[in-house]
């Protein structure tokens, strides 16, 4: 909302302030300035010129050459604009000076002839968007007066429009001069609302069918309308406000919108049969034109204005062609009207129609504004069209009023909610310069409302909010908070999530991706992942967009990105997934789950680094007996022999292995890719005590190295567990440390070499021991089947 | 006695002229050795009558020990020259890359998160999370935006198929913590919120917040405005200088923004807050006449860009490795 400043004038006394000070007010007081804008700032150097003389350029035919006299001499300017002639007064700027827009004037040649500053046009002083020629000044001021000392230099404070969405008062300069008058405590100006409204017999009938989508509707016959051009000073205010002028009618209807913050609109009275305004609902799929010309299908539920054959306006958002004013136009109905703001945020949103009279009602406009509004007009038309006169009197129909509101706290609650010591009669004046009444009796606090604050006022905490920011925040000290301080345990989830974190990007070495958690079918599909029923409704730009049940399609996507760039990297993810339907509260659901995907280039086997990824991992979360296990039926996106899951008995924490052949084809990716996804809220339940410290030896052990010959397919870890079982006490440790296939070898058998490591824990071994433990190897590998090699 | 000095000047000798270390390990082993002639003598002792013996004995032992002496002294001299060229000897090229050790990233939403995981817990508040998918109630009803009122517009929200939606704050789980915690209560609530709007290089529709909430007894504004400045001076890493002014939310009345003054001397808004409205104690299950409380909101995002220069906000959810392995 752009609040003039000299139109604000006009209610309160702004002497003497700066328009950056007073926007810098606003800001502390009231609500967020977007920005000052006061062109007359930039206006330093730029004076008063007098045209002497205006002779043709010698090369151009557009071009004239323009002797301008600024007091101290005379300059020659090259000027292009059609309308500058001998004996006129300008804005000049001479050589040196900074335009509003930057520009720095210096002296140069146009087709040949030296041109010494410039004479100015509305948008080069930044005044407006006037470029057709210069602007022309109407003054008795002396050739070298400064251009400030001339022209109306009109700042202007545009307000951030959703810091005001409370405030419908606001929405019109008398309101914003009452903040201000409260602000600055500053006395607030009687509005001139001219004549009371005639008593006569109204000469339009009002009637309303759908009263909750409209409290009030006031109706007025005005005749000795003349249509035409609007006065210099009411286009002013209007361009100030940012509104462009269309006629003296419709724009004194929109100055009184910009003025007290009600929308008014008038009808041709030709076009309104039997004289007779009729509120209602729309009818089913009906179909309206616009005064923007543009043909609509009204929605269901929207509150309409018609005659007693037609609509003639979508009520709050816009009138319609078929009835508005047009030059020729001698009589209007006035409407000053209120609608259910709810109402018209749902109509002109399905519309998609964002008027400045819809933005006001859709935020409650005050319903005892309106005949203020009607007087207001008629006041002010009378200027605009002096034969105006009203055909009888006002046919203002409405729902029953409202009670005044009135907000009651105990005496002392202000001040000690804000933690400041204010006196009453600070209070109280405050409160008085924003329009409440108060009334203090027996410890009580009695506040009335004003009808303009009834749609943000209602409880006593809005009260100490209107007492302390106008009195000021900046009075507040900061207090450090007391209280008992208790141990803040962390969340388990959390915990699970940070400890994964440090493992994966601490000793795995491992980059941690974000992304969004939905993916669409196509993505779900190339991923072997089943899509879920759970969805995003309205996401129109990207189209059916499911929630992850899998985190799988999310990590590929992060592989995929990164491939463009590099061959070799891991990454993982960490978000929940949603899987049931039915988490408890009406919500599906939500588990966290870990992914990780490594790529490497193709033979680069990442699946034995994320095995020792994962190994690490169920390390770091002392998961007791939670191994990694071979296994075939793994889910579809991974390769059935290059797989297995995370599990503990009939428990499965989730899977790794490399990524399905299928997979790796849908999504176009080359190379290794070996991925895992563990449920890590699971895991966290399986979380051990943590470490404790295993007894060691005091005395030397003894290597033995075996090679056992076994099946290509046998599995090593099965070897290893037999080698283990030779002795469960003296065998400290078995690993292997070497894997053979061919020469030498029978075909389909391969040698696997471990390092065994014999101790004990109250002794040194003898040679017996050693001989008896090698004798317990061999016929353990004997009762497999399986043949040392010598 | 002559012959065990002639022994020791020859051996001497032959030290001084050894060249390098295994010449002198060879001489070591010639002069002090089992077949050295030293060992001859010490071993012949024992045919020696036992007059001659002692003095004999003791005479070999000085020339044994001055024969080590000189190997060590030796020793240490060869050390001392070969070193002494080392720069020439033994140069190496550490303008070779490294060899790096693994080295992981977490996001950089996480880095910032962690680090006000830890500031708040030494301030006495609980880090809490709660869903990402959302009901109405707790994302709206609950936080004094009734179906009717204008601000839902303002938070253009994404709905799932099953009348659920996406969390367009992490305001929801302000409730969920009163209700399973109660009052007084200190804790801050960070986490991954949506809505549905346009994307650009300062707009993102998946992006993260971290809300505080304090509620005890005659909680006030100072007490916020206090905690602020505290958090702000340890997330910006400077005393900062702060303003609060008028601001609106729903959830809170009265409610503030806060803006910290710029190096430029321009303020900046940074961060909005109020007091609880007593509207959501109530919905959280506490009773608006015995506790009051505070609220704040903070954008992790904005946070990470200011603190890591990160200039497009699109680049966290990215996945780009390009931008996760710098930080």
């Amino acid at each position: 909302m752009r609040w003039s400043m000299e139109w604000l004038s006009d209610f309160v006394d702004l002497d003497g302030l700066d328009p950056e000070a007073l926007g810098e007010s606003i800001t502390l007081h009231t609500a967020e300035v977007d920005e000052v804008i006061d062109p007359g700032a930039a206006w330093d150097g730029i004076v008063v010129g007098f045209v002497e003389a205006v002779r043709p350029h010698p090369d151009a035919d557009k071009l004239r050459l323009v002797t301008v006299q600024t007091g101290s001499g005379t300059n020659e300017v090259v000027c292009g604009a059609p309308n500058v002639a001998a004996q006129q007064k300008i804005c000049y700027a001479p050589e040196g000076v900074v335009l509003p827009g930057g520009l720095k004037l210096e002296k140069r040649k146009i087709r040949g002839v030296e041109s010494n500053g410039m004479v100015l046009s509305e948008r080069e002083l930044g005044l407006s968007e006037e470029h057709e020629g210069i602007l022309v000044l109407d003054t008795e001021a002396e050739a070298g007066t400064p251009v400030r000392a001339v022209l109306p230099g009109a700042p202007v404070i545009d307000v951030d429009n959703t810091a005001i969405t409370t405030r419908p008062d606001l929405w019109g300069h008398y309101g914003a001069a009452r903040e201000l008058a409260a602000i600055l405590d500053r006395p607030l100006q009687p509005l001139d609302e001219g004549d009371a409204l005639p008593d006569d017999a109204p000469q339009v009938e009002v009637v309303v069918e759908t009263p909750d989508l409209c409290p009030r509707y006031l109706g007025w016959v005005i005749d000795g309308i003349e249509v035409g051009p609007s006065p210099d000073w009411l286009v002013r205010r209007l361009d100030a406000a940012g509104q462009r002028s269309i006629n003296n009618v419709v724009d004194l209807t929109n100055y009184i919108q910009l003025e007290l913050g009600q929308p008014l609109h008038a009808f041709d009275v030709r076009q309104i049969r039997d004289g007779k305004i009729v509120v209602r609902a729309a009818t089913a799929n009906e179909k309206v034109t616009t005064l923007d010309g543009t043909a609509r299908s009204l929605p269901e539920g929207a509150c309409v204005i018609a005659d007693p054959e037609r609509a003639v306006a979508i009520a709050g958002v816009m009138g319609l062609e078929n009835s508005e004013v047009v030059d020729d136009t001698t009589s209007i109905i006035l409407e000053v009207a209120n609608f259910a703001f709810t109402s018209i945020r749902k109509t002109s949103g399905a519309l998609g129609l964002r008027t400045d009279s819809a933005t006001r009602f859709e935020k409650g406009v005050d319903v005892e504004g309106v005949p203020a509004a009607a007087r207001r007009f008629f006041h002010l038309l009378k200027q605009l069209c002096p034969d105006a006169k009203p055909r009888g009197g006002a046919c203002d129909v409405r729902a029953p009023a409202e009670g005044a509101r009135v907000v009651e706290l105990d005496e002392g609650w202000i001040g000690k909610r804000l933690g400041l010591d204010i006196p009453h009669v600070e209070i109280d004046a405050i409160l008085s310069r924003l329009g409440f009444d108060v009334e203090r009796n027996r410890g009580k606090v009695v506040v009335a409302v004003p009808s303009w604050r009834r749609r943000d006022i209602a409880i006593p905490e809005d009260i100490v909010e209107e007492v302390g920011r106008i009195h000021g925040y900046d009075k507040i000290a900061p207090e450090p908070l007391e209280g008992v301080l208790e141990p803040v345990p962390v969340e388990e989830g959390r915990g699970a999530k940070a400890l994964a974190r440090q493992v994966l990007s601490g000793a795995c070495g491992l980059s941690e991706v974000h992304t969004y958690p939905v993916y669409s079918e196509e993505e779900a599909r190339k991923a072997a992942i089943e899509p879920t029923w759970l969805a995003i409704a309205n996401w129109e730009e990207r189209g059916h967009q499911i929630m992850a049940s899998s985190l799988v399609p999310l990590v590929l996507r992060a592989v995929d990105h990164n491939l463009r760039y590099r061959t070799s990297f891991g990454v993982y993810l960490i978000a929940p997934t949603w899987e049931k339907e039915q988490g408890g509260e009406g919500l599906p659901e939500e588990r966290t789950r870990l992914a990780i995907a490594l790529a490497a280039h193709k033979g680069g086997a990442p699946i034995y680094r994320l095995k020792g990824m994962l190994e690490e991992l169920l390390t770091a979360f002392e998961a007791n007996g939670v191994k990694l296990r071979q296994q075939t039926k793994a889910p579809a996106w991974l390769h059935a022999g290059r797989s297995g899951d995370l599990g503990r008995g009939n428990q499965r924490f989730g899977w790794f292995g490399e990524l399905h052949p299928a997979v790796k084809r849908a999504l176009d990716l080359d190379g290794d890719v070996a991925i895992a996804e563990i449920d890590l809220e699971a895991l966290q339940k399986a979380r051990g005590k943590g470490a404790r410290m295993q007894a060691i030896s005091r005395f030397p052990v003894v290597p033995y190295d075996v090679a056992v010959v076994v099946d290509a397919r046998t599995p090593a870890e099965d070897v290893e567990r037999t080698l283990r079982s030779a002795d469960k006490k003296l065998v400290r440790d078995v690993q292997l440390f070497d894997v053979y296939e061919g020469k030498n070898l029978p075909e389909g058998k391969r040698s696997l070499a471990f390092r065994m490591v014999f101790g004990a824990m109250d002794r040194t071994l003898s040679g017996d021991d050693v001989d008896r433990l090698r004798t317990n190897v061999e016929s353990a590998m004997a009762k497999k089947n399986w043949d040392i090699r010598k | 006695m002559a012959d065990l000095n002639a022994l020791r000047e020859q051996a001497l000798q032959r030290i001084g002229a050894a060249g390098d270390a295994d010449a002198l390990q060879e001489l070591r082993v010639q002069l002090l050795g089992r077949k050295s002639d030293l060992i001859g003598v010490l071993r012949g002792l024992g045919a020696l009558p036992a007059e001659e013996r002692g003095p004999r004995g003791k005479a070999a032992n000085e020339v044994k020990q001055a024969i080590e002496q000189g190997l060590d002294a030796r020793a240490a001299e060869l050390d001392a020259a070969r070193e002494a060229g080392l720069a020439e000897s033994e140069w190496l090229d550490l303008t070779l890359p490294a060899e790096a050790p693994p080295r992981g990233h977490k996001h950089p939403i996480t880095i910032v998160e962690d680090d006000l995981d830890d500031l708040f817990r030494s301030m006495g508040y609980r880090v809490v999370e709660g869903p990402w998918v959302e009901d109405e109630w707790h994302n709206f009803d609950a936080l004094n935006i009734p179906a009717w009122h204008p601000a839902r517009d303002s938070w253009d929200t994404f709905w799932l198929n099953d009348g659920n939606l996406l969390r367009t704050h992490t305001s929801p789980v302000q409730i969920r913590a009163m209700k399973r915690f109660g009052a007084p209560l200190r804790c801050v609530l960070p986490g991954r919120c949506f809505r549905n709007e346009d994307v650009d290089a300062t707009h993102e529709a998946v992006f993260n917040q971290i809300e505080g909430l304090v509620i005890d007894r005659d909680i006030r504004p100072g007490h916020l405005f206090s905690s602020i400045n505290d958090i702000l001076s340890v997330i910006l890493g400077r005393a900062v200088e702060t303003r609060f002014r008028p601001g609106y939310f729903p959830f809170t009345e009265p409610s503030f923004e806060c803006d910290i003054k710029r190096e430029n001397g321009k303020w900046m808004e940074l961060c909005g807050m109020g007091m609880v409205h007593p509207n959501v104690l109530r919905a959280g299950g506490l009773d608006p006449e015995e506790w009051t409380g505070f609220a704040f909101g903070l954008g992790l995002d904005r946070l990470a860009m200011m603190r890591f220069g990160v200039d497009d906000i699109r680049w966290f959810n990215s996945t780009d490795l390009r931008f996760l392995e710098q930080f």
